[in-house]
């Protein structure tokens, strides 16, 4: 029987190449890195010692996590709430087709990328650094990260689904706020609202890291509870974090529904 | 007469103006609450990111490059720890994304499962998950590592997950109907067509990877992070901004270069 050719000629010889190469950085990175495998191992008898004391649980902590939630979601929020109303500016100034000053918005694009490189533990280093801890750190922390996100998130729908909707506004001679006021907002706000959602769940994660370094929330309460070595409060402690983190999600998806598609 | 008439106003939109003060009143609320539980006045919010950018221009610069070559050692790891985990968790997710999606997997019980346990991975913050497991095994690269995958799993999964999810029914009907297996139809079919997104997706994570690397050192894993903390912790705050502006280099870097991966084989 004749054998059909199924994949096109020299695929193969190029897979194996492609193949080659990705191994060769994969092993160049283990080597390159000095990683204890032999520590880690050793260690590796002690995890099961340590996985049967984290099985229990310790209700007690219980009303002290509610009230450590109730901080993180309250940082969430508020840092939310302020970078809406920033990135709503920003966004409709830096977006290249509506935006009056073009040299301007290249330079706060570039701005914003930059802010979005450093790792928002780094950003919380340093904010804690310069105002000490306290909640109005862990609020310029998250709210550095949403900003930065929304404003890439904003600019991206507005830049994407405005074209029309602005050369045709244009065309009738208005003015740029009333372009934004009455043609993009309403074009974009579905958009944006999915957006906020998004960055809302991401505040909350973004809280609950913050703790490692000092942030108040669940995030600290954990670490406290690692660092005194209480493995039923930990393990407690990340059930409950992993639960609000499934409402949340249950939560801003039936908003997102509700506002997409009307209340039904 | 026409006066006579009531004149009807066609509604412009459906938008009911007392609904949406309702909303907006108590996102207000919301607001308010939190400002009141947070016990921060107005002033000192409203001054945060103010007074942050003033401290950060005094402090933090001017930035001392004097021992630069020294975190050449620690780019390395971190850039490493993030290659490594990518590579590791795209084979793991892509086993679960293939178990997750609809076009791969009969099985609702299977696909339950799988997708319950990678939300369970996703759903847990990176950090969390680093400082567990330091807890659990120890300080050292290897638990970072072991952190970046786990994490890295459960986001790569459900994205492999959707993107199997929109490959076209008719075409693996059509493999079907010829006779194909269920292997040559996931050979032939699924991932030729799946390639495109699995190298965004891939390039995506590393992308996060390189960064969560960067903090790992925080909760004792290694990375360039530890540098920074120890630096600011010594208040040598011209160390610690260079340091950063190392990491901003390295991630400016890796976008640039999965930009042009991207450019490169996706088109």
């Amino acid at each position: 029987m004749e054998h059909i050719r199924v994949t096109s000629k020299g695929s193969i010889s190029k897979a194996i190449f492609l193949i080659l190469i990705l191994a060769a950085i994969f092993i160049a990175a283990v080597k390159l890195i000095d990683l204890d495998i032999s520590k880690f191992f050793e260690r590796l008898k002690n995890v099961s010692e340590v996985l049967k004391r984290m099985m229990a649980v310790d209700f007690s902590v219980v009303p002290d996590t509610l009230l450590n939630i109730v901080t993180s979601l309250a940082l969430a929020l508020l840092a939310l709430g302020v970078a809406i109303i920033l990135a709503l500016i920003l966004s409709f100034l830096i977006a290249s087709n509506i935006t009056p000053n073009r040299s301007l918005a290249i330079f706060i694009k570039g701005f914003f990328a930059i802010i979005r490189s450093v790792p928002s533990l780094v950003w919380g280093l340093m904010v804690i650094a310069s105002l000490g801890f306290g909640n109005v750190s862990g609020f310029v922390t998250i709210l550095i990260f949403a900003v930065s996100y929304l404003v890439k998130t904003f600019t991206g729908s507005i830049e994407e689904t405005g074209g029309d909707v602005i050369e045709a506004m244009r065309s009738t001679g208005a003015s740029w706020a009333k372009i934004v006021y009455h043609g993009l907002l309403p074009l974009c706000i579905t958009a944006f609202v999915s957006w906020i959602t998004i960055c809302f769940e991401s505040n909350v994660a973004e809280s609950i890291g913050l703790g490692i370094i000092g942030v108040g929330g669940i995030g600290l309460l954990l670490t406290q509870a690692i660092s005194s070595y209480d493995y039923a409060q930990t393990t407690t402690i990340v059930i409950m974090i992993c639960l609000l983190m499934i409402v949340l999600e249950l939560v801003m998806t039936r908003i997102k529904n509700r506002i997409k598609f009307g209340k039904q | 007469m026409m006066s006579d008439q009531a004149i009807h106003k066609i509604p412009i939109d459906k938008r009911d103006p007392k609904k949406i003060f309702a909303v907006v009143a108590i996102i207000f609320a919301m607001l308010i609450f939190a400002v009141i539980y947070l016990k921060i006045s107005f002033i000192e919010m409203f001054m945060g990111l103010p007074s942050f950018v003033l401290f950060f221009f005094e402090k933090f610069f001017p930035p001392s490059t004097a021992n630069l070559k020294q975190y050449i050692p620690e780019v390395i790891n971190t850039l490493g720890y993030a290659v490594i985990s990518t590579y590791i968790s795209t084979i793991i997710a892509f086993i679960f994304g293939i178990l997750i999606s609809k076009n791969t997997n009969k099985f609702i019980t299977l696909r339950v499962i799988t997708r319950g346990f990678v939300n369970v991975l996703r759903n847990i913050p990176f950090i969390i998950w680093g400082a567990l497991l330091v807890y659990i095994f120890g300080v050292g690269g290897i638990v970072g590592i072991l952190a970046l995958i786990l994490v890295t799993i459960g986001f790569l999964s459900k994205s492999y997950a959707e993107a199997i999810d929109e490959i076209s029914e008719e075409s693996l009907e059509a493999l079907r109907a010829n006779g194909a297996s269920y292997l040559q139809i996931l050979f032939h079919g699924i991932i030729p067509q799946f390639v495109p997104a699995w190298i965004h997706w891939t390039l995506f994570a590393f992308e996060i990877n390189v960064r969560s690397s960067v903090v790992l050192g925080l909760v004792g894993a290694g990375g360039i992070g530890v540098l920074i903390d120890t630096n600011i912790n010594l208040f040598k705050y011209g160390e610690a901004i260079t340091i950063v502006a190392v990491v901003v280099a390295i991630v400016l870097l890796t976008e640039l270069i999965t930009n042009l991966i991207r450019k490169r084989f996706v088109n």
